[in-house]
């Protein structure tokens, strides 16, 4: 019995649902569904403190029906107060790596949410692309001051927002003065501690007051360089001068060409470990070295593995390794100072200048540059001493990891200069041109014309007392100029022997006047801020 | 089936009992007061580095003009610290030892009083016995008034010394490639020699290390010193 009352139920429930009355709406009708752009390509690409404007456009008039929509704007899916506008205003206050803006547009008759977004990277305010440091010479006193392009436009070749901040070490570092007796600023690096770690790296002020190293994303500063020194003190006497920070040696010069070195537990930290009072030796040699200059160069030290040094006292070229090639020691060689040949394999001896034995030149600049990993070169330029002739002799090498081996030795005469160069300075990779400051007016020598006398580039109403090209593109297309009355110059480098000359300043605005309040005392050095460089 | 259901009532009875009857059990509290025990301290961490602390090596060839070498084992109080100096008890393990009484001294074990941790001292003397040979001391903790036994396997401590002309264990292969170049004892009493007080690179940082080396190498070129079949003597760091 109980076995058909539980049929019957059963039955009961199927036949019920026929008696469902589904009073659903089939008759469906198109909505107007909302398409959401942006200008450009979606991706924007700021400045911290800037302001950051999104205007959207839609494929139908919304402002006709105002209250039927609401508007929601999200920075990595988190809005803020006020963001609900159909315009995002947003003064930017937070550094944004590979970030996302969205707008969220609520339908709220249909309750239907429309939604696009753009991608934004804010950097630093200390760490744009094509930006330069400035050191210069105010009463005497030392003063940092930085310049950026805040836009580029790269179709036209031009600045479309700058930036020039004076004394910003003053301002990162709560009114304090930086130091007197400014000679020259250094850019070093660090290795990452991971792969996906992007490193700012430090500034080396060096100053006759001392050397001091900042942070390079906030220009605050880390430590007086004499820490550095075993027992936080320098050598008697001794007043720093730049040099070369690699991967596992720190090497600077001091004001007689003296080398000092500290060796480093960890290539991943800026400052560790001290230098020693011993000043450094060439290998097999009992006497330490004097009148040296570090030629600097912008290569990060674990690709090249070795740093060029012009060795005034025995008129030599010679360069110092890194470290880093041995499995069981990283230290090996590190600090170790070797001696080149005289000239490579397929170099004529009688048509170069030899690299040991320099004597009868006066050495004026070395500049390092590269053109394509292994390759690297470094170019000096030399006054014989006998005519007051003025040679450049660019040495190719090929090699890495500390072992440097010439490919070809190019000597040629400069001409056409009216005087001995002051500064000079090149693009750093595959650099087609040198340029050459004389007194006031800027000239260049073309590598592919190198019979050619020295072409006046640009003349200034001061004398040129610092310059440098920009290290990052590989273009190398912009070339600082300081002056020494205190004004900062962009000049256009790119293809140079085609520029008219209303293109070859960019900033200021070419025919400008130069803004008083933007001089800086007497600039002495000025160099690119290369940020984490991947230049090898 | 009625004696099942009794079997059932007798057995879930007894369960009851059992339970009721634990809550009635007094447990002896353990008290720190009660007990002290002592123990050696085995391992040290030295940055990423485990460093085993309870058995040691010497060699008298590394301590160029010294005869006895002092060293400390760090032993360690299980229970309230002490409100006065107290005796422990070591002994030498025969069957462990070689070492022969008059190349070894023990300091009186006493445990100090306030202190959680302490160190028994053992003096090691340079025989002329220990030129040819490597001989080795064994001490256990062992149980007396004051103190009783602490973890099992931390009792024993182990000494190893010779005079003979061995390479230190802290001349690694890093210290080879980068400070020091090849070891010889040659080159060992020639940084003892342009080092004064130097014993050992271990625990230096690099600026010492490269001091030290530096020295040698000064060392080295000043006096015209080389290996004893006449080759450089090469020291690599600059």
């Amino acid at each position: 019995m109980k076995k058909y009352i539980l049929y019957f139920y059963c039955f009961s429930v199927v036949f019920l649902t026929a008696c469902y009355d589904d009073k659903g709406n089939y008759d469906y009708k198109d909505i107007d569904e909302i398409k959401i752009s942006f200008d450009g390509d979606g991706y924007y690409s700021k400045t911290f403190g800037e302001v950051l404007e999104l205007k959207p456009t839609f494929n139908i008039d919304l402002s006709q029906t105002p209250d039927r929509y609401s508007y929601l704007w999200k920075l990595n899916d988190e809005t803020r107060e006020g963001w609900n506008q159909p315009t995002f205003r947003w003064e930017i206050d937070e550094v944004v790596q590979r970030g996302n803006i969205s707008l969220e547009v609520t339908d709220k008759q249909t309750g239907v949410v429309y939604m696009e977004r753009v991608t934004l990277d804010v950097v630093g305010v200390y760490e744009n692309y094509r930006s330069w440091m400035i050191l210069s010479d105010v009463d005497g006193k030392s003063q940092l001051s930085y310049f950026n392009m805040l836009e580029y436009d790269e179709d036209v070749d031009t600045i479309i927002a700058s930036r020039l901040t004076l004394d910003v070490y003053g301002m990162a570092n709560n009114g304090a003065e930086l130091g007197s007796g400014p000679i020259a600023l250094q850019e070093h690096f660090r290795e990452q501690i991971d792969w996906n770690e992007s490193v700012v790296g430090n500034v080396c002020v060096f100053q006759e007051s001392g050397a001091v190293d900042l942070s390079g994303v906030t220009f605050e500063k880390e430590i007086d360089m004499a820490e550095a020194f075993d027992g936080g003190v320098y050598p008697e006497g001794v007043v720093l001068y730049p040099g070369t920070f690699m991967d596992w040696v720190d090497v600077l010069a001091d004001q007689e060409g003296r080398l000092y070195s500290r060796l480093k537990m960890t290539s991943t930290v800026f400052n560790s470990d001290y230098f020693l009072h011993t000043p450094l030796r060439c290998e097999n040699e009992t006497e330490p070295l004097r009148n040296c200059t570090v030629i600097r160069g912008y290569y990060r030290s674990n690709r090249t593995g070795y740093n060029f040094v012009y060795d005034g006292e025995n008129k030599r070229l010679l360069y110092v390794t890194n470290g880093g090639t041995n499995w069981d020691s990283d230290l090996l060689d590190a600090g170790r100072v070797s001696k080149l040949p005289a000239c490579g394999e397929n170099d004529d001896i009688n048509a170069i200048i030899p690299l040991d034995n320099m004597e009868g030149y006066e050495f004026l600049k070395g500049t390092m540059f590269g053109y394509g990993y292994p390759n690297y070169g470094v170019a000096l330029l030399l006054k014989e001493e006998a005519t007051g002739k003025i040679f450049l002799e660019r040495i190719k090498f090929e090699g890495s990891g500390g072992r440097p081996t010439i490919v070809k030795i190019y000597k040629d005469e400069v001409i056409g200069l009216p005087g001995i160069p002051t500064v000079s300075t090149m693009p750093l990779s595959g650099p087609e041109y040198i340029f050459f400051a004389v007194g006031k007016d800027v000239y260049y020598m073309d590598f592919n014309n190198m019979q050619n006398p020295a072409v006046l580039y640009k003349s200034f109403n001061a004398n040129i007392t610092a310059m440098n090209a920009e290290s990052e593109t590989y273009s190398g297309a912009h070339m600082a100029v300081g002056l020494e009355n205190g004004e900062f110059y962009i000049l256009f480098i790119y293809g140079a022997k085609n520029l008219s000359e209303e293109e070859k300043v960019l900033y200021p605005k070419n025919g400008a006047t130069y803004p008083e309040e933007e001089r800086m005392g007497r600039i002495v050095d000025i160099q690119y801020k290369q940020l984490d460089h991947w230049n090898y | 089936m009625k004696n099942k259901h009794i079997i059932g009532k007798v057995l879930l009875g007894g369960l009851c009992l059992m339970m009721l009857l634990q809550s009635c059990d007094k447990q002896e509290v353990f008290s720190y007061e009660a007990d002290r025990a002592l123990f050696f301290e085995r391992w040290e961490q030295v940055g990423t580095n485990n460093i085993r602390l309870d058995t040691v090596q010497y060699s008298f060839s590394h301590y160029v003009g010294i005869e006895d070498l002092e060293h400390r084992f760090k032993i360690n109080l299980i229970g309230n610290l002490l409100e006065e100096d107290m005796a422990y008890r070591v002994i030498v393990v025969d069957s462990l030892t070689t070492a022969t009484e008059d190349q070894y001294t023990i300091k009186d074990p006493i445990f100090r009083k306030g202190r959680s941790s302490d160190s028994l001292t053992v003096v090691l003397h340079k025989t002329p016995a220990l030129k040819d040979k490597q001989v080795y001391l064994t001490l256990r903790l062992v149980e007396n008034e004051n103190f009783d036994l602490g973890y099992m396997g931390y009792t024993d401590v182990r000494v190893r010394f010779n005079d003979m002309k061995v390479k230190p264990l802290w001349w690694t292969d890093e210290v080879e490639l980068a400070f020091l170049g090849p070891y010889s004892y040659e080159k060992l009493e020639t940084i003892v020699a342009a080092n004064e007080g130097f014993t050992t690179f271990e625990g230096l940082d690099i600026t010492a290390r490269r001091k030290i080396a530096l020295n040698t190498k000064d060392y080295i070129r000043q006096h015209g010193i080389t290996e004893a079949n006449g080759d450089a003597m090469v020291i690599p760091i600059y």
